[in-house]
């Protein structure tokens, strides 16, 4: 197991390094910077200003300053001027934001992430609730009209791009039956439409995976004798086949659970919710070069550290020990 | 069992053995492609998506043909329109032939339709838009962009993919271990970032070697997909390569380049239709998604992405528009759920292996 | 079954054992995290970029701004006269060359300490040192030695504050050396480039944090204001929770103890949120589905609000074809704004075909543009030696993603193509690359808009002088600049609008920039809100807002046109009014 998280640790550091690289000087490829406004700076001025951010210093210097804590002062080891607007990432400090001037990456995310924790943590239980039952059924009445039924709602769970969903649950709830707030952050009533719309495509998924799952472990040699013994069918699927049922789903909600608790910059345009979903596109589109990175690395982190907690679980939950109950 | 020399213990005639042992020769020869071919017509859910879906295909090629108005003429200053019943007179004009910058043959069909139907064109049967267009026109016509941009990013990635995979796969060894780890690496960039930089950098690339916006566009999305396609395609390289009928075919002294095609390929295209079908729906989601941005398909141009999201302002507490929020939201469900029926059809026929049937009680 | 089999068991519970409290704690939260509702609350359009007065370039910040900070002097919310802020009166002398300025006398901080002038000497001076780089330090040009401590000079080499006309006569008098009279200077003055910042907190930060300081001293717990409001809390892509300021010195006459900026940008939200009661104000954005059914409701009237703002298409004067004034003329000549405006726009902007929008500004009045007609637009191209031979060559519009900008360009490019004979494409662009491309001249027409900065006609024919770095269009006209020159030392009103004239005049036969239409102010307000000023620069200081009772707010109504649509009016019915207003009412 140790040596297990070590090796995902040393990926872990590889890949982060590689996505930060690229990440790098991909985004200082793009046209346009951080700083062009429509009010134009005069040249001289914008030259100052890019130059306390260490902007016109060379691509590798800037980048060496980015990871950081290099002493790139005049008596350090790199030629410099000394002067750190940040400490680099590899002390923790992801650098000021250039569009939120007032503010450092870590204090944006300090203040999106929980909200984003706050409505993901909703989506998922919606999800895996509505999920693990819809599959669950599929596999109790299997074949019938509930069957192909559910199946298809899932698959349409799936299809339906997340704001399509949202403008329907909108139309209906907030509109023709006036139960929810129109758009906001702060109740639960707040809460609620934006974590259906974002839970749904999840649930539609785990349901499709509960329901391959339980019907794999049920076409097992166990389950054949536990029906020839005379076992009724719900006793079979929730206390034996579920467990096995239930591991895709576990490997499935690592990245899935990454991707929603990330946000989305759609649900949160519309409910107008502060999360870090719309920091992904904004930070790009803004050329923020900072608050860029900071996300970037912050979403490999979480795929990451998800990834991992739920290999880990897997192997915890070794589906043989059940059958030497049975 | 006795020593000595086998004695025939079933004293059978040998002429209903020659008519059995003939029938059986025929049957033997069934490839992999009409087994699936039969699983999927006895599995009534896909063939129905499969069915549906050639007709979508077949209405989005036919649009300039069919007597529906101008997706994009404009009438200013009218209020949307609810749908109409065929036989209102409500909402209706002259056709007026206006359209974006067609395709030669698109501009011979329209004149065919103005040959066959005149001046008349169907009436706003699911309703007009803020800017007095039609709805079902828009629909149908954007039902051409969007699907064409699905399957030309999703053949990108296949090609990069399956090209990537099956080298990874068919070489093996750390040289493998390293362009999986790499295809690692790539899945660990956000999205939506890359795509707003390479759209940002291919667009200066369009104003300099005059590529169509569409083209980078595809380029970019197909760019980002070929990842799992690598994946899967590696993996069944890799399965195929240890396989039985593999080994077998070389104890049989067949040649790489004869078991490559006879054996490999089938099934790797095999998975590879599978993931395309279930590709395209991805794609359509994340050029909704850009289209939202601003950064998808333009205007004049439509696509079920722009009509998504012009749905999210129809509803109001002054006035609900339900009908521009509806029938996208219908059309894109229904063409990506019978997508998805078909991919997974797809997979349940072509798996030799997949015997999902449930528990028999 | 062992006791490790047991424990394998529960483990399976772990993990939903897990969401379950996740999801607890996720309601538990999002209920403790709502805020009580603000007196008042108003759309901001997006988040504020910065809280410094001197980086602020765009209306966001410049609402916040003006409720966290008082300058000199303030704006009247009607007419835009100028009213004494935090200098209680001034006298300018030398024919207009020195203006002295006397504080109020005890008038605070936030936290209590004195208002100085010191503290406005050091904000001026902060605006002007180039390592701040404020994109509006030229508003401080007028003073003698400015410009020069600007660009790093002094009288002695190395730039030094004694050369600047800036002086701190005594704790409350101010006073200005001009080079030349500015007749706009108090309203120079009345912006928000020229607000103060404390001077002692902003050096105490950068002595306790020298590399981040900028990250801090603008938080809500250590930013310290003089304004009507304080910032008490800010939640980013959020709101911005504004309370009353006690220490203001005008504090008896601000109504509303608290004030909510909300920042959201999707515009079918802020209108919902606006008709379901959750926002008093949204300023733009009505998506053009409603546009029509608001139009005539009496909280929304674009036709009454002028807005001095200019949508125009910048003209890259460097490259052929149009490097040749005739052809810029010629397209300027065939474009049908009132089709654009009346078809398109809707909400009562008008075509407008000077540089100046709406033709006049104050006293100054445009001249009257050039008689326009398709057969004279024709001929100039033939001037231009391009005929049915030799075509103009295909050209492009290039525009930020936005579907209003998409359909003008669309409209324009097809009248050109009508009349003209001429290829016209579109090139959508994020709105970067779309700024990049018009600052590096890499696009032939761009679509661009200008918003006044003070209202005066030289903040709009001011853009195209050649050292402005807004210009971007590449013409340079040696006379334009050198009437411009002269009409910022000239302080007789009526020479300087000649000057002004006779410059405009220039513009409008070379060309550099086609106007297209003047802005409306696209205000959707509560009724009750009182205080609320339609004036020509859509400025808005929250110290005069309040809400009216239901007696006020009949009287208004019968005053205005019958003809408007009554909303519903949300809001206390007894009215809010400042502790002088209800002395004053009586009450």
């Amino acid at each position: 197991m140790i040596g297990f998280l070590l090796r995902r640790l040393a990926w872990f550091a590889l890949t982060l390094w590689s996505v930060v690289t690229v990440a790098f000087f991909l985004m200082r490829a793009a046209p346009g910077g951080p700083f062009s406004v429509e009010r134009s700076l005069a040249p001289s001025i914008e030259a100052a200003l890019r130059s306390r951010y260490h902007l016109d210093w060379p691509m590798w210097k800037q980048y060496l300053a980015y990871i950081g804590p290099f002493d790139l002062g005049p008596s350090g080891w790199i030629h410099g001027d000394g002067s750190h607007p940040f400490a680099g990432v590899l002390s923790g400090d992801f650098g000021p934001s250039f569009k939120y001037r007032d503010f450092s990456v870590n204090d944006v995310l300090a203040q999106s992430l929980p909200v984003s924790l706050e409505l993901g943590l909703a989506a998922l239980c919606f999800a895996v609730v509505i999920g693990v039952s819809a599959g669950l059924l599929c596999a109790l009445f299997p074949r019938g009209k509930l069957d192909l039924s559910l199946r298809m709602a899932a698959t349409a769970g799936i299809a339906i791009p997340n704001f399509v969903l949202a403008s329907l649950l909108i139309l209906l709830f907030v509109f023709l039956i006036p139960i929810f707030p129109v758009a906001g952050w702060g109740g639960p009533s707040h809460l609620i439409l934006p974590a259906v719309a974002l839970g749904t495509p999840v649930a539609a998924y785990i349901a499709r995976l509960v329901r391959a799952g339980l019907f794999d472990a049920l076409s097992q040699d166990f389950v054949r004798t536990a029906v020839a013994k005379g076992m009724p069918t719900r006793v079979i699927v929730l206390r034996h086949a579920l467990r096995q049922g239930l591991l895709p789903v576990v490997s499935y909600l690592g990245p899935a659970a990454a991707g929603i608790l990330t946000g989305s910059l759609v649900i949160e345009k519309i409910f107008f919710i502060p999360g870090t979903g719309q920091h992904f596109v904004n930070s790009a589109l803004n050329r923020d070069y900072t608050l860029a990175m900071g996300v970037t690395i912050l979403y490999t982190a979480l795929v990451f550290g998800l990834n991992t907690l739920v290999d880990v679980i897997y192997t915890l939950l070794d589906p043989r020990i059940p059958l030497e109950e049975a | 069992m006795s020593k000595g020399a086998p004695q025939s213990r079933w004293n059978l005639p040998a002429a209903p053995m020659e008519a059995l042992l003939e029938r059986l020769k025929k049957k033997r020869s069934q490839g992999l492609w009409s087994i699936a071919w039969q699983r999927l017509r006895k599995d009534r859910t896909t063939w129905f998506a499969f069915v549906f879906l050639l007709c979508v295909g077949g209405l989005s090629l036919l649009a300039p043909v069919l007597p529906l108005p101008s997706p994009i003429a404009m009438h200013i200053g009218k209020e949307p329109l609810p749908p109409q019943v065929p036989w209102s007179a409500e909402g209706r004009a002259q056709f007026e032939p206006q359209y974006w910058t067609l395709s030669s043959l698109d501009k011979r069909l329209v004149g065919l339709r103005q040959l066959a139907f005149k001046q008349w064109q169907t009436g706003p049967y699911l309703g007009t838009d803020s800017k007095g267009r039609d709805l079902l026109s828009r629909l149908v016509w954007g039902s051409r962009t969007s699907l064409f941009v699905a399957l030309a990013a999703a053949l990108t990635s296949l090609v990069i993919g399956v090209l990537y995979g099956g080298f990874a796969g068919l070489v093996g060894g750390p040289v493998d271990r390293i362009m999986m780890r790499i295809v690692d690496a790539l899945y660990a960039l956000p999205f939506t970032f890359v795509v707003i930089f390479a759209l940002g950098l291919l667009g200066s690339l369009h104003s300099v070697a005059g590529i169509g916006r569409e083209a980078v566009f595809f380029i970019a999305i197909g760019a980002l997909y070929w990842l799992t396609m690598a994946r899967v395609v590696r993996g069944q390289v890799l399965s195929l390569k240890r396989s039985e009928f593999v080994l077998a075919a070389r104890a049989q002294g067949a040649g790489p380049l004869r078991i490559l095609f006879t054996h490999v390929v089938p099934n790797v295209l095999s998975v590879v239709v599978v993931y395309l079908t279930l590709t395209i729906p991805s794609v359509m989601l994340s050029e909704a998604f850009l289209s939202f941005l601003g950064l998808g398909v333009e205007p004049p141009k439509v696509s079920w992405g722009l009509l998504a999201v012009d749905a999210l302002e129809a509803a109001s507490p002054l006035n609900v528009y339900w009908w521009l929020i509806l029938f996208p939201a219908l059309a894109i469900g229904c063409v990506l759920l019978a997508l998805n029926m078909l991919g997974d059809g797809l997979r349940d026929a072509l798996d030799p292996h997949s015997d999902r049937r449930g528990v028999q009680t | 079954m062992t006791l490790a089999g047991r424990a394998r068991r529960w483990l399976w519970t772990a993990p939903a054992a897990v969401l379950l409290a996740g999801f607890a704690w996720a309601i538990a939260v999002a209920g403790r995290s709502h805020l009580p509702g603000a007196d008042f609350t108003f759309n901001n359009n997006s988040e504020v970029s910065t809280l410094d007065p001197a980086l602020v370039s765009s209306i966001p910040e410049g609402r916040i701004l003006r409720a966290l900070s008082e300058g000199l002097v303030i704006r009247d919310p009607e007419t835009l006269a100028i009213l004494p802020g935090a200098a209680a009166t001034w006298e300018t002398a030398d024919e207009g060359r020195r203006w002295t300025f006397h504080l109020r006398p005890g008038m605070r901080w936030s936290n209590g300490n004195q208002l100085t002038v010191a503290d406005f000497a050091f904000s001026f001076q902060r605006l002007l040192l180039p390592a701040t780089a404020s994109p509006y330090a030229s508003f401080l040009f007028a003073v003698v030695g400015a410009k020069e401590y600007h660009a790093g000079r002094g009288a002695a080499g190395a730039a030094s504050w004694n050369d600047v006309g800036i002086k701190t006569l005594d704790p409350l008098t101010l006073e200005f050396q001009l080079e030349s009279p500015r007749p706009y200077f108090l309203h120079l003055l009345a912006s928000t480039a020229l607000l103060p910042v404390h001077m002692q907190s902003l050096q105490a930060m950068r002595q306790r944090f020298p590399d981040s300081w900028t990250t801090q001293w603008l938080r809500p717990e250590n930013l310290v204001c003089n304004g009507p409001y304080t910032l008490a809390s800010r939640r980013i892509n959020d709101r911005i929770r504004l309370a009353k300021n006690p220490r203001y010195w005008d504090a008896d006459n601000v109504a509303f103890e608290s004030i909510d900026a909300l920042a959201v940008e999707h515009g079918g939200t802020a209108l919902n949120m606006y008709l379901t009661g959750g926002c008093d104000w949204i300023d733009g954005n009505v998506p053009p589905l409603y546009v029509n059914q608001m139009l005539g409701r009496e909280d929304f009237r674009p036709k009454a609000s002028p807005y001095l703002g200019l949508y125009f298409y910048r003209l890259n004067c460097t490259k052929p074809p149009l490097d040749d004034a005739r052809v810029r003329k010629a397209l300027a000549f065939t474009i049908n704004r009132e089709e654009v405006c009346e078809k398109l726009l809707k909400a009562g902007q008008e075509p407008c075909y000077t540089f100046v929008p709406w033709g006049k500004l104050g006293s100054y009045e445009s001249p009257l543009a050039e008689n326009a007609s398709v057969p004279l637009a024709r001929r100039l191209l033939g001037a231009a030696g391009y005929n049915k031979d030799h075509r103009v060559p295909p050209l492009s519009i290039h525009y930020n993603t936005a579907e209003s900008h998409r359909d003008i360009a669309e409209v324009i490019a097809h009248t050109w193509n009508q009349t003209l004979g001429m290829q016209v494409g579109l090139a959508n662009q994020e709105w970067k690359v779309w700024l990049d491309s018009q600052t590096r001249l890499d696009y032939q027409i761009s679509r661009s808009s200008w918003i006044a900065d003070y209202p005066d006609a030289s903040s709009f024919l001011g853009v195209f002088t050649s050292d402005n770095p807004n210009n971007r269009t590449g013409w340079k006209n040696a006379a334009f600049d050198d009437l411009m020159a002269r009409s910022e030392r000239e302080a007789d009103p009526e020479q300087r609008n000649l000057l002004l004239y006779k410059a405009e005049r220039i513009l409008q036969d070379e060309m550099p920039a086609i106007p297209i239409y003047s802005y409306v102010a696209q205000n959707v307000v509560n009724p009750r809100l009182g205080g609320f000023g339609n004036n020509p620069l859509n400025e808005q200081n929250p110290k005069f807002w309040y809400w009216k009772d239901d007696d006020e707010l009949w009287q208004d109504r019968r005053k205005r046109v019958s003809s408007m649509r009554i909303v519903d009016a949300p809001g206390p019915t007894a009215g809010l009014y400042s502790k002088a207003a209800r002395k004053a009412r009586g009450s």
